[in-house]
């Protein structure tokens, strides 16, 4: 395995090693990750909240909210973390990383993620020492920043902020909560002059010294004041005037770090310099990415184009896409500061004499908004107080979508209907929540995976636990989502349309009553007790799955294909696919098909995609015969079943070979053959995460892996839809592979929808809920699913026996012997 | 022609008028016929497709003493 070695364990770092992962890069790299700091990886936007909440000083602030990834994830991932280590030196020839506890790590891909530390202006009296602040001097960037700050804070009565944008407002309301007079100090004229336009920054600070803040702009800092004990006593400013405070905040910008990557010979600007590919300009082999980052003389400091540009490291470390490559991002931010709802896109003033420039203005309310637009394109707009057309602006400014041709319609609705429509009208890619990067379609997903709180869905995507400025949005997209989801024709989820129940009722039911027969569910079960044709083949699935060999089998609750086990063509011919176990077959059998083809003229032989022979063409009366000669077991190309098990040749002739999975596809095929499902069942396993099997788009694929274990992915896809199965476990044993793939089985077998595929099936009820209850056991039914298995394994008979005793007189006779029937051509 | 599980008896014409299923492969109840390739449905007393396809013909039909009739002519 490669080595993969991260430095900087913040939230950009550790967000790429997820999308690593989650691309398959826990095989390919063995990843080591370094942070300064001595805790898993949190998150660094709700420090506001926290300094804001005013919790104890003295607990312990990672609580489960401020934790992204705990130290136990690193551990489950396979991933070292060297947690409050410091790497001081890269040796860019021998690709050596060394550390400041003495540690030396070699890398073959090496990723720079080291964030940025706060920037200090020169100002006299701010340093007790070469790295020590003066004691009651704070900076705001880590975790260990905010506990020291509430702890000082205790008893004091005035701070001074020095500096007013994002993160300088955002400490001055954390340090009102606090009980403190609070003063920010800000060097420019308009507050957030970064997002803001002059307009925009006056009424902000109206709203802000509403809240009770004093605000004094366009004034420079020029010293601390302390006492002789060394503490702070107040500020001065460059007027000559003074302000006595007890503590300070110095929030005056931040300065990506880049010393280590500039020692090492790395090219660094404002940030280290990267190609579209997120690479050091300098180094192949040195990726950078999160705000210690340059690009196109860009670097960002909002965690939306953050995610961006780890999503394409991601794609390119792992050669997921090598053609990966990151364009630089329109900033559209949407931010809770303050208490104030502030979102900014784009331009925040006109350029040029012909920009179209539209203004609402309402101080008193705090509410302040701009459009501006550029040959009929949004090019920017600022929303102050009112955020509630963010949605549609941002879609606007995005997609260069058409404007209305009334400009304040951009900002109003004007006798139209109801802002709801907002929602609905959101493009579902659409990002909602950038402290976290979850989009629409993301939310309405959990929420279709069962999901059913405002709540629920928060925790589980994490959208909202930013800043916060979406939740109102979030909510709004649950909500919609919900009333879809519980809106939903109740009889959607009955099994069958003919009896009131979901399925796992209609199974208790019908075990109650001990109905063994689809005559008699029907006429127990059903309101008339009539018998219903289009739930034939669905009850007859389920009562084999229930009874096994008590089951009660009646010709007419069996589909054609069923009663003759083979498939039924076009033209009234049948097509016959013989067990190849696990695609492995011989010449005897070859020489038998051979001879079989001739023997009765099957105008077609055909290898199919599941790694087996069809005989197309048979006619129904040939099949007791065919099946004879053929002397082999059904391959149940024709049922609602499991189908087959596609091998790779796996580790006994493949270089790459990790596992032997031919002889687990054929173990695999042999004891699962033919078993009654709510859909098709096709399986593969492959030997090793080369896939050549194709077990990630299989209902359920094994993939062999490094140290002779095996993965187990579920829910794949690839026929009218195509989707990448769920990693359900990785196991070490080939036997534990075999159970659990029965046991998964089974559990579809028991509670899957009628013709629901796995691809649908196991979103619906979601992996961790799956991974709960099969891997881990949690409701305790694993054995009783295992045993149930079992017992369907022995009630297994190859139905093209047949031929030997026809089940009823004229089961292979043609239905028409007298009528001409539309004739398919052989090729 | 189909024997009814309350042993009536039923009888239409044999091919699926859309795509040329084959009906007699179908499923049953006491009231229609499915075929089997598209699932269109079609009542067993007088032929009318229930799912919007055309009508098949339905034929009348009776057993007496072990004797099976069906009238070929009768005006639809
Ligand atoms: C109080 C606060 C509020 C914020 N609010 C918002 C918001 O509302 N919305 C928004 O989008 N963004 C917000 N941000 C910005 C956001 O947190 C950052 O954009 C984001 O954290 C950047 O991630 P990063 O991984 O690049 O850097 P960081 O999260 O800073 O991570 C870098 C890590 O690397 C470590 N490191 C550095 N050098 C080394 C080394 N040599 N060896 C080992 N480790 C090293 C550092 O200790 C640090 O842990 C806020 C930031 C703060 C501080
Ligand atoms: S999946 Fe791996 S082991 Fe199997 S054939 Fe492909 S490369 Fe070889
Ligand atoms: S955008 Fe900040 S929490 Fe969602």
């Amino acid at each position: 395995m490669r080595e993969l070695v991260v430095i900087g364990n913040g939230m950009v770092g550790a967000r790429a090693v997820e999308e690593i992962l989650a691309r398959g890069g826990g095989v390919m790299f063995r990843i080591t990750m370094f942070g300064d700091e001595p805790y898993g990886n949190y998150n660094r936007i709700l420090l506001s909240e926290l300094l804001a909440r005013g919790t104890d000083p003295d607990e312990d602030p990672l609580d489960a909210d401020l934790l992204l990834n705990p130290r136990q994830w690193y551990g489950d991932n396979g991933i070292t973390l060297h947690a409050g280590v410091r790497v001081v030196r890269i040796d860019r020839f021998a690709h050596r990383v060394y550390a400041d506890d003495g540690s030396i790590v070699r890398y073959d891909k090496l990723v720079l993620a080291t964030g940025s530390r706060p920037y200090f202006p020169p100002m006299e009296g701010l340093w007790a020492d070469d790295k020590t602040l003066t004691p009651g001097v704070f900076g705001f960037r880590t975790l260990h920043d905010t506990m020291a700050m509430m702890r000082y804070a205790r008893g004091k009565q005035r701070a001074a902020v020095i500096g007013g944008g994002l993160l300088g407002l955002e400490a001055a309301r954390g340090l009102q909560a606090h009980g403190l007079a609070v003063h920010v100090v800000h060097a420019a004229q308009g507050l957030m002059n970064q997002q803001l336009d002059a307009q925009a920054g006056l009424v902000l600070r109206r709203s802000l010294e509403r809240l009770g803040m004093s605000v004094h702009t366009g004034v420079r800092t020029t010293g601390v004041r302390c006492s002789r004990d060394g503490a702070v006593t107040g500020v001065n400013f460059a007027d000559g005037a003074t302000l006595d405070v007890d503590m300070v905040v110095v929030a005056a910008g931040i300065r990506p770090n880049i010393g280590l990557a500039m020692v090492s010979g790395l090219e660094t600007q404002r940030g280290i310099v990267v190609d579209d590919q997120l690479r050091s300009v300098d180094d192949d082999d040195i990726y950078a990415v999160g705000e210690c980052v340059q690009h196109r003389g860009e670097v960002y400091g909002l965690v939306g184009p953050l995610w961006e540009q780890a999503a394409v490291l991601a794609d390119h470390i792992t050669g997921t896409d090598p053609a990966a490559a990151y364009h630089g991002s329109r900033l559209a931010t949407k931010l809770k500061v303050a208490g104030v709802d502030v979102a900014a896109m784009g331009l925040k003033e006109p350029e040029r004499p012909d920009d179209e420039f539209v203004q609402f203005s309402e101080p008193c309310r705090g509410i302040y908004q701009t459009v501006i637009i550029r040959d009929g394109v949004l090019v920017g707009a600022t929303l102050l107080g009112d955020v509630s057309k963010v949605a549609s602006l941002t879609q606007a400014f995005d997609r260069r979508v058409p404007l209305p041709e009334e400009r304040i319609r951009l900002l109003f609705d004007i006798g139209v209907p109801p802002p709801e429509t907002g929602v609905a009208e959101l493009a579902d890619e659409a990002q909602v929540c950038n402290c976290n990067g979850v989009s629409k379609d993301q939310l309405v997903a959990c929420v279709r995976d069962g999901q059913r709180t405002v709540e629920g869905v928060m925790a589980v995507t994490r959208a909202g636990k930013g800043c916060g400025s979406c939740e109102d949005l979030v909510a709004d997209i649950v909500t919609a989502a919900l009333g879809e989801v519980l809106q939903e024709d109740p009889t959607a989820n009955y099994y069958v349309p003919c009896i009131p129940m979901d399925k796992p009722q209609l199974i208790a039911a019908i075990r109650k009553r001990g109905l063994r027969s689809v005559s008699a569910v029907f006429a127990a079960l059903t309101e008339d007790g009539a018998e219903h044709a289009g739930s034939k083949m669905a009850l007859a699935s389920l009562l084999k799955v229930i009874w096994n060999e008590q089951y009660i089998d009646e010709r007419d609750a069996r589909f054609i294909n069923d009663r003759v086990h083979a498939n039924i063509q076009r033209d009234g011919t049948f097509s016959v696919v013989p067990q190849v176990v696990g695609g492995v077959t011989s010449p005897a059998q070859l020489r038998r098909i051979a001879d079989v083809a001739e023997r009765y003229h099957i105008p077609m032989l055909k290898i199919t995609g599941g790694q087996r022979i069809d005989l197309l063409g048979v006619r129904k009366e040939d099949l007791p015969n065919v099946w004879a000669d053929l002397d082999m077991p059904s391959g149940y190309a024709y049922g609602k079943s499991f189908r087959t098990v596609k091998t790779c040749v796996g580790s006994d002739f493949c270089r790459f070979g990790l596992g032997d999975s031919t002889q687990l596809g054929i173990d695999i095929e042999r004891r699962y053959q033919g078993l009654e499902s709510p859909a098709k069942m096709k399986l593969a396993v492959s030997g090793c995460p080369r896939n050549c099997a194709e077990s990630y788009v299989k209902d359920v694929g094994i993939v062999a892996i490094e140290g002779g274990r095996w993965e187990i992915y579920v829910g794949g896809a690839a026929g009218a839809n195509v989707r990448k199965g769920d990693l359900l476990a990785t196991v070490q044993q080939r036997e534990q592979a075999i159970t659990l793939t029965g046991r998964f089985m089974q559990y579809y077998r028991e509670n899957a929808n009628w013709l629901e595929r796995s691809y649908d099936f196991v979103p619906r009820i979601g992996l961790p809920e799956l991974q709960a209850i099969l891997v881990k056991d949690r409701d305790g039914i694993a054995g009783r699913l295992d045993e149930a298995m079992q017992q369907s394994i022995d009630a297994y008979h190859d139905p093209w026996q047949e031929h030997r005793h026809p089940a009823t007189e004229g089961q292979f006779r043609d239905a028409l012997p007298l009528v001409e029937l539309p004739k398919v051509p052989a090729r | 022609m189909f024997r009814l599980r309350n042993s009536g008896l039923r009888a239409v014409a044999a091919i699926c008028p859309p795509r040329g299923g084959l009906l007699a492969d179908g499923f049953i109840d006491s009231q229609q016929v499915i075929c089997p390739p598209h699932n269109h449905a079609f009542r067993l007393i007088n032929g009318q497709c229930t799912t919007g396809a055309p009508s098949v013909r339905a034929y009348p039909m009776h057993a007496e003493d072990g004797e099976l009739t069906l009238r070929l002519d009768t005006p639809q």
